[in-house]
């Protein structure tokens, strides 16, 4: 019983996909929303078997009834959410609470990397055409060209400098980081 | 209309307007800046603070949920919707950009928009209209930027500030409009409800432009309700304005534009009139876009070689899709209970809905539905619901007038029923004295 009390409480992790799907609750592995959806149906079934015993039976009565039966279940699922809320409050309280605007970009994934891109970003210039050449991830790349935009972007044959990020560096690249060189042409 | 419909229609409307004007400008290569942007709207705000009546209104506001409130329940739900929302202004605020789709689209392109001054039209400029998925509406990006400008630097966490207020504006229009028919009490439970839905807090604490989208769809499709209600030309025209915006923030707005017309011509039966009416904003509002991008030969949606005939050749069939959409919609999208008890309302309480103008909420909803159905069913597109790309995000779109449904057929209160749009009684009595006469 506490392993479901457990599981049903259980706080989903905010990550990356959670934009697409925020899974909910469930009861050793299924939705729990099919257990309630059983309730409410049994409930409205025996409701109004109960009514047209009695001789009283009004579909909308019964559906009203139904209707409360559900929301006070969803009232339910809502307290569980909020235990969820509050926990990602305190986490990005820890996280983010109090810190500058370059260390709170530091903390996204991936952790530290801000500090990778502030120091690329100092050794290029905004106006100079530079070309780039990544290995890194798509995401990585990604959140690199967010933060160091507007580049001077040109392709490899018109630019000034050459950029490479984790790839191995070309001959006369000065190497500035471990994932980093500038090269000039 | 109340002032707190006013102010969160008037978020919807103005974030539209103030987008458009900052692309015109762009257009014609008038490089973005304060007061150049601000100017127009300062001459409109001065001309309306002579109508603008402030302290009835703030009375008035204060009557409906200071002085009004009655019972617990009422400050209860009151209290547990402002917790959600100030929970929502806390998330957006305290991080800074983290979706995907905002980092490599709309976000990088309001970022490239603020440093460069205006929208890049250079096709040989690698930051081409900003970069990123370059056929999408500008309206997120430059509605970004112009945060950015006010702020006078780039601060990213600032700037989300956006989607909370669009999340206040969902809810206030979704009250109001359910509180015209409902009770207090009943109007705050059905909004309460709506703040609860995981997706949709979610969304309102990230960058992405589902939950906007959304916004727009649920307020034309209120304004289009109230209107066929009171053929008030009114509402028509802030339905049209708002859905025709609709499409400015993201191209499934053309879709619900179309939806909302299509509603509008079965409600008045080929009324021209009404017909021009709704027409004439998305012309005027989303021409000069539509023709931008047939110029620059950008397509529809994600897809760079979307188009009709594409769709038609590209035709198939898999009915494993519709298993999964419900699955998605009924257990694990985590809607709460929200498509259950759209089931038992329209089973329940089907002569509500179907014999009342209350049918074109239903039918809104259900149009929107068969739209993303024969995305996912019948065209290539069935493989991102099967990898949970989408769907969830697409049906943000459409909840807030599920709920609106349940809440307006629920339970028909008589007493304390919201009068925001009755005439004064006084023009009232002099209207009945007048049919008798």
């Amino acid at each position: 019983m506490s392993d479901l009390l457990a599981e049903f409480f259980q706080v989903e992790p905010l990550l990356p996909r959670t934009v697409n799907n925020i899974t909910g609750p469930t009861l050793d592995g299924n939705p729990v929303n099919i257990i309630i959806y059983l309730l409410v149906g049994l409930f409205i079934a025996g409701y109004a078997y109960y009514l047209w015993i009695k001789g009283r039976l009004l579909w909308e009565k019964v559906g009203r009834a139904g209707l409360l039966a559900l929301l006070l279940f969803w009232i339910l699922l809502e307290v569980r959410q909020s235990f969820s809320y509050l926990t990602y409050f305190n986490q990005d309280q820890d996280i983010f609470g109090g810190r500058t605007l370059a260390q709170k970009r530091a903390e996204l994934p991936p952790p530290g990397f801000y500090w990778f891109v502030k120091f690329t970003e100092e050794r290029v210039s905004k106006t100079v055409p530079v070309a780039v050449r990544s290995n890194l991830d798509q995401f990585t790349t990604m959140i690199w060209n967010y933060y160091t935009a507007p580049l001077n972007l040109t392709s490899e044959a018109n630019a000034e400098l050459i950029i490479g990020l984790n790839v191995p560096p070309i001959k006369g690249a000065g190497e500035f980081a471990r994932n980093f060189w500038v090269a000039k042409r | 209309m109340k002032l707190l419909e006013k102010l969160a229609v008037g978020y919807l409307i103005g974030t539209g307007l103030l987008t458009l004007q900052m692309f015109f400008y762009s257009l014609f290569n008038i490089r973005f800046n304060l007061w150049v942007i601000a100017l127009p709207w300062a001459v409109v705000l001065g001309l309306s603070l002579s109508n603008l009546r402030l302290k009835s209104r703030l009375n008035e506001f204060k009557r409906e949920f200071i002085l009004g409130f009655e019972g617990p329940w009422e400050w209860l739900l009151f209290g547990a919707i402002g917790l959600k929302v100030l929970y929502v202004f806390y998330e957006a605020l305290i991080k800074p950009v983290v979706g995907w789709d905002a980092l490599w689209n709309f976000s990088l392109r309001a970022k490239i928009f603020y440093f460069l001054g205006g929208i890049p039209f250079d096709r040989a400029n690698p930051y081409f209209l900003g970069g990123g998925m370059k056929q999408y509406p500008l309206h997120l990006p430059l509605l970004e930027t112009f945060t950015y400008i006010l702020q006078g630097g780039w601060n990213d966490c600032l700037m989300k500030i956006i989607f909370p207020l669009y999340f206040l504006s969902m809810l206030m229009i979704f009250y109001c409009a359910l509180r015209r028919e409902q009770s207090r009490l009943t109007a705050l439970f059905f909004t309460f409800l709506l703040s609860t839905l995981p997706l949709l807090v979610y969304h309102a604490t990230i960058e992405y432009a589902d939950f906007v989208v959304g916004a727009y769809f649920l307020a034309a499709v209120v304004y289009l309700y109230q209107f066929i209600k009171t053929k008030d030309l009114k509402f028509l025209l802030l339905s049209a304005v708002i859905a025709a915006l609709s499409a400015w923030v993201k191209d499934e707005g053309q879709i619900f534009y179309f939806i909302c017309f299509f509603l509008l011509l079965t409600a008045v039966k080929f009324n021209w009139k009404y017909l021009a009416a709704y027409l004439m904003p998305f012309i005027v509002l989303l021409g000069p876009w539509i023709v931008f991008k047939q110029i620059f030969g950008l397509s529809l949606g994600n897809e760079p070689t979307l188009s009709a005939a594409g769709l038609v050749s590209g035709f198939t069939f898999h009915p494993e899709t519709i298993v999964k959409m419900l699955e998605k919609m009924f257990l694990s999208g985590n809607w709460h209970l929200l498509f259950g008890l759209w089931v038992l309302v329209i089973i329940f309480y089907y002569k509500k809905i179907f014999t009342t103008e209350k049918k074109y909420i239903f039918w809104s909803t259900a149009l929107a539905i068969s739209f993303f159905s024969f995305l996912y069913v019948f065209t290539y597109n069935w493989t991102m619901v099967f990898s949970g790309i989408i769907l969830n995000r697409n049906f943000l779109t459409l909840v807030p007038q599920v709920l609106l449904l349940c809440g307006l057929v629920y339970k028909e209160d008589n007493k304390d029923v919201g009068n925001a749009d009755r005439p004064p009684a006084g023009a009232r009595s002099a209207k009945g004295k007048k049919a008798r006469k």
